[in-house]
């Protein structure tokens, strides 16, 4: 399979910078510090904008602030944590690289023993993501998430697994088919609130309208 | 929602203490001024009388609305019972019939979660309980472990 034949929602989780050798997938800890970086440049810009209106002291506070920020913002957003998927030494790692220069390397596995799982998404309804070391990766539909996973675990040999067609159960990927209601449905689970339980509720509503009237009554 | 293992094979899930006696303060309240204006129904119209007894409705319910929820895994039945000094609705659910209990976001509310339970893949899941994700996770991880279904996230 050719990675331009990816869905557009599966290319933005997967690039193709490094393609025929390696993968980088951006993982959690990736995007808050991306967040606290983005979030660190609106103070930045606001100390920005007061070095150049104000004069005197309060300019110099304002100068040692932004270049405080300055020196926090930027290696916040070189910084790249993500998770590599390796084809020349065969090899599924955690890295940290900031200005490109690699940092730290850690959790390496096999890319044999590294599990690529299908499964349904919980944060929407009928989308699917990927899983690969614990890692998810929310694509779409249930066909353009399928591509993505026979186009990662054939281009790094990865084990595929679905917990689409037998649902809660995590199974091998084989002959891959939408879940069939081959299973005699049982007895479908009535709802809490139908519309007899809403009358019911307005039970008392009589009782306290005589109620009314017997204290007008009295009142007059 | 708290969950709150009673024996071996029953449990319960409760409202938090402080809600339910928030509820009842803020119920009490309403209670006292319903009768209040109650006493000065006489200088009224007709039509006054019914939203008087609309917010009396309403100041009962929030006195006296109750769901208890009950696990018997000796029955093997999830009931829950909406009961307000008199029977409202009722539900059951077979645990046998479970496959699993699911998290999912909540379409229409922000941060809002709801606990399903999965039955059968061709039927839409049942929304058996929502709040908050933190919460929802600790409600289910609970449910399941006593129920010995998973748990899926």
């Amino acid at each position: 399979m050719n990675y331009s034949a990816l869905s557009k929602n599966a290319k933005i989780h997967f690039s193709d910078k490094y393609l025929p050798d390696r993968l980088p997938l951006a993982t959690k800890t990736l995007l808050f510090i991306r967040a606290f970086g983005f979030i660190l440049t609106i103070p930045l810009v606001i100390s920005l904008f007061m070095v150049i209106r104000l004069d005197g002291t309060e300019q110099h506070l304002f100068i040692s602030a932004s270049m405080l920020l300055t020196f926090a913002v930027i290696p916040l957003l070189a910084t790249k944590h993500q998770l590599v998927l390796d084809t020349l030494n065969t090899q599924a790692y955690l890295e940290v690289r900031t200005f490109g220069i690699k940092l730290k390397q850690w959790k390496s596995k096999p890319l044999a023993k590294t599990e690529i799982t299908l499964s349904p998404s919980v944060h929407k309804e009928s989308s699917y993501q990927l899983i690969i070391e614990g890692q998810h990766f929310v694509i779409g539909d249930l066909a353009e998430t399928e591509q993505a996973l026979r186009f990662i675990s054939s281009h790094f040999q990865l084990p595929a697994f679905e917990q689409v067609s037998q649902y809660p159960e995590i199974t091998p990927l084989g002959e891959f088919k939408i879940p069939s209601d081959a299973q005699a449905p049982s007895k479908p689970i009535e709802s809490l609130w139908n519309s007899t339980a809403w009358l019911k509720l307005l039970l008392p509503l009589p009782v306290f309208i005589t109620l009314g009237f017997v204290l007008k009554l009295f009142g007059s | 929602m708290l969950f709150k293992e009673i024996s071996s094979d029953k449990a319960t899930i409760k409202n938090r203490r402080f809600n339910s006696i928030s509820r009842k303060v803020i119920g009490v309240i309403f209670a006292s001024i319903t009768l209040i204006l109650g006493l000065g129904l006489g200088r009224h119209d007709e039509i006054v009388i019914l939203y008087w007894a609309i917010g009396a409705l309403l100041s009962w319910h929030l006195l006296f609305a109750k769901v208890t929820v009950e696990i018997d895994l000796s029955k093997q039945m999830i009931s829950t019972h909406v009961s307000s000094l008199y029977p409202i609705t009722k539900q059951v659910i077979s645990i046998t019939d479970i496959k699993a209990f699911n998290l999912s976001s909540d379409p229409t509310r922000v941060n809002r979660y709801n606990l399903l339970i999965v039955s059968n893949h061709n039927e839409k899941p049942l929304r058996f309980n929502f709040g908050s994700q933190a919460e929802m996770n600790r409600l289910g991880q609970k449910l399941a472990h006593f129920c010995g279904k998973p748990f899926l996230t």
